[in-house]
């Protein structure tokens, strides 16, 4: 479980003049095993913000603590799937789990020896996720929900204390989806790991989630923070409860907000 | 006294249903185009009443194939070892280069012009200046195969290792992977099809290598021999030759076709799943 704190947060790509400008003053502070959420217009910088958090990216200005300690690189601390699920069509699902385990300096050099407990690990994974007893077929041979459910696996299979989550339900169907969201909670709620989840999913994000923060338009900025405290577990008619309706309301009213704020700008550009 | 079941009649037509079943299949057109080819050359030499040292039929072509077997044999021989030694060279140095090049943006740009450079020159104009080095024999053979093989190596591992899926890439930088590791356990093996995929053109590119050089400057293979049986107007060798480099070509390329599908079948079968 990894705390999280970012102060003062400013990045831009080639420099810091306003157009290059693509996260702007970004405080934020994310409790331990707390799942937050993270919704706004597409191109305002919320993937950028997931590679400044992995450490793949070092931000201009400000800086992001995790446990009190700033992040200076990539560190194996992190878990991470992505809306495209994609795994090594040459290595069965299982083997494609254990990648992490086999290159993170902090397992590598006992992976050989350990490789028996850790296959089993990888199995108590599929398991949970739905996939039991499929981790000898390979990418290639699985649905692109499985796929989703096994990138899902590999992005835990280290049990990282953060896990971040670029639109990871994104390419998927509604049902497929709805399954893979209470998949996703009680392992969280068995595991207890901190979650920052990129989504353009509103209804994904408040089931889901401690905390939504809305984002600007690039520049982005976080310019609401909406907190999220139905009962755990939530089940998936919560939905249709006025309460849950509401939330989903006004998330959906600030996106458009910043939408609106945008749409003159982006004009502007396109006609320069 | 044990009957011989594998000659009872029934036994025989089956088998003989069997083998005709084979020649209508899928697999067979290959076989009856190339039967085709040379019946319609054939017939074609006779009903133009084409003369022998302008285009000999077939069938002349394989009497003198019988009878200069031993030096189509010998120049075959030697044709094939040295386009196999260029070649060799090509995929160790192009696996080479191309990890290296794929590896890091800065050599690729750098290398990039200079190797296009090298690929336009003519090999044919290299000749001279090898026999000028080494002197005529196998050595510019090998080397000329192997500078026309080598090209297609390098892009094509390049271009495999720069394929590699960012997100991927992120996840396993992400975890602190190192260099090394994000190579060997993605990099490379996701480049393999890329790369067996260029060794079907290198080689047959291997043999266009030591042919060129064998007619310009040596003393044995098949290209000599062809230039020595032109000069002697023995115009059915020179195409006994032709044959003997299509058949050496046509069997190393399938021999590829097969060590490809061997080492890089997942490709083949995950390309089919996602149709």
């Amino acid at each position: 479980m990894s705390v999280i704190d970012i102060e003062g947060l400013r990045l831009g790509y080639g420099g810091m003049a306003p157009e290059q400008l693509v996260l702007d003053g970004i405080d934020l502070h994310i409790g331990s095993g707390e799942f937050a959420s993270i919704v706004g217009p597409s191109g305002c910088g919320k993937s950028t913000f997931m590679k400044l958090l992995s450490g793949l990216l070092t931000p201009q200005e400000g800086r992001i603590l995790i446990d009190g300690t700033p992040i200076s690189g990539p560190r194996s601390e992190v878990g991470m799937a992505f809306q495209n699920a994609i795994m090594l069509p040459w290595r069965t699902t299982l083997e494609n789990i254990l990648l992490p385990l086999e290159v993170s300096p902090a397992t590598k050099s006992e992976f050989r020896h350990r490789k028996a407990q850790y296959r089993r690990q990888a199995e108590e994974l599929l398991t949970a996720v739905g996939l039991e007893g499929l981790g000898d077929k390979y990418p290639w041979q699985l649905s692109g929900g499985m796929r989703q459910r096994a990138s899902l696996c590999r992005a835990m299979i280290h049990e990282p204390p953060l896990l971040l989550l670029d639109e990871p339900f994104g390419a998927l169907d509604a049902f497929t989806k709805e399954e893979l969201w209470a998949v996703l909670q009680s392992l969280w709620q068995r595991r207890k790991f901190t979650v920052v989840m990129v989504t353009h999913d509103l209804t994904e994000a408040a089931f889901l989630s401690d905390t939504v923060y809305v984002m600007s338009a690039r520049p982005g900025r976080m310019l609401v923070r909406q907190d999220i405290s139905f009962p755990r577990p939530r089940d998936l008619d919560i939905r249709f409860e006025p309460d849950f309706v509401r939330h989903v309301h006004d998330l959906r009213e600030h996106i458009r907000g910043t939408r609106a704020q945008a749409d003159p700008h982006t004009a502007a550009r396109a006609v320069s | 006294m044990t009957t011989n079941t594998a000659s009872t009649p029934e036994v025989r037509t089956s088998r003989l249903r069997h083998w005709l079943g084979w020649f209508r299949r899928e697999e067979a057109m290959s076989f009856w185009i190339i039967i085709g080819f040379f019946v319609v050359w054939e017939v074609a030499c006779h009903l133009f009443s084409l003369p022998v040292y302008f285009l000999p039929p077939p069938s002349v072509i394989a009497q003198a194939a019988v009878e200069f077997q031993r030096a189509l044999m010998i120049n075959s021989i030697q044709t094939l070892w040295t386009t196999m030694a260029g070649f060799g060279f090509a995929v160790v140095f192009g696996l080479a280069l191309g990890v290296a090049v794929g590896g890091s943006r800065r050599l690729y740009k750098g290398l990039y012009p200079l190797m296009v450079g090298f690929n336009s020159v003519p090999k044919v104009a290299l000749v001279p200046i090898l026999v000028l080095w080494f002197g005529i024999g196998s050595v510019p053979a090998i080397i000329t195969a192997f500078l026309i093989s080598f090209f297609p190596i390098v892009v094509n591992v390049a271009t495999g290792l720069a394929t590699t899926e960012p997100e991927m890439d992120d996840i396993l930088r992400a975890l602190g992977a190192s260099k090394l590791d994000r190579l060997l356990k993605v990099g490379l093996p996701g480049a393999m099809p890329h790369f067996f995929g260029s060794l079907k053109v290198a080689i047959t590119l291997a043999f266009v290598g030591s042919v060129v050089s064998e007619t310009v400057a040596a003393n044995s293979g098949l290209g000599h021999m062809m230039l020595m049986a032109q000069a002697n107007f023995e115009v059915p060798l020179v195409f006994a030759g032709l044959l003997a480099l299509a058949i050496e070509g046509v069997l190393m390329y399938a021999l590829f076709v097969v060590i490809e599908k061997r080492m890089t079948g997942w490709a083949f079968r995950s390309q089919q799943a996602q149709q």
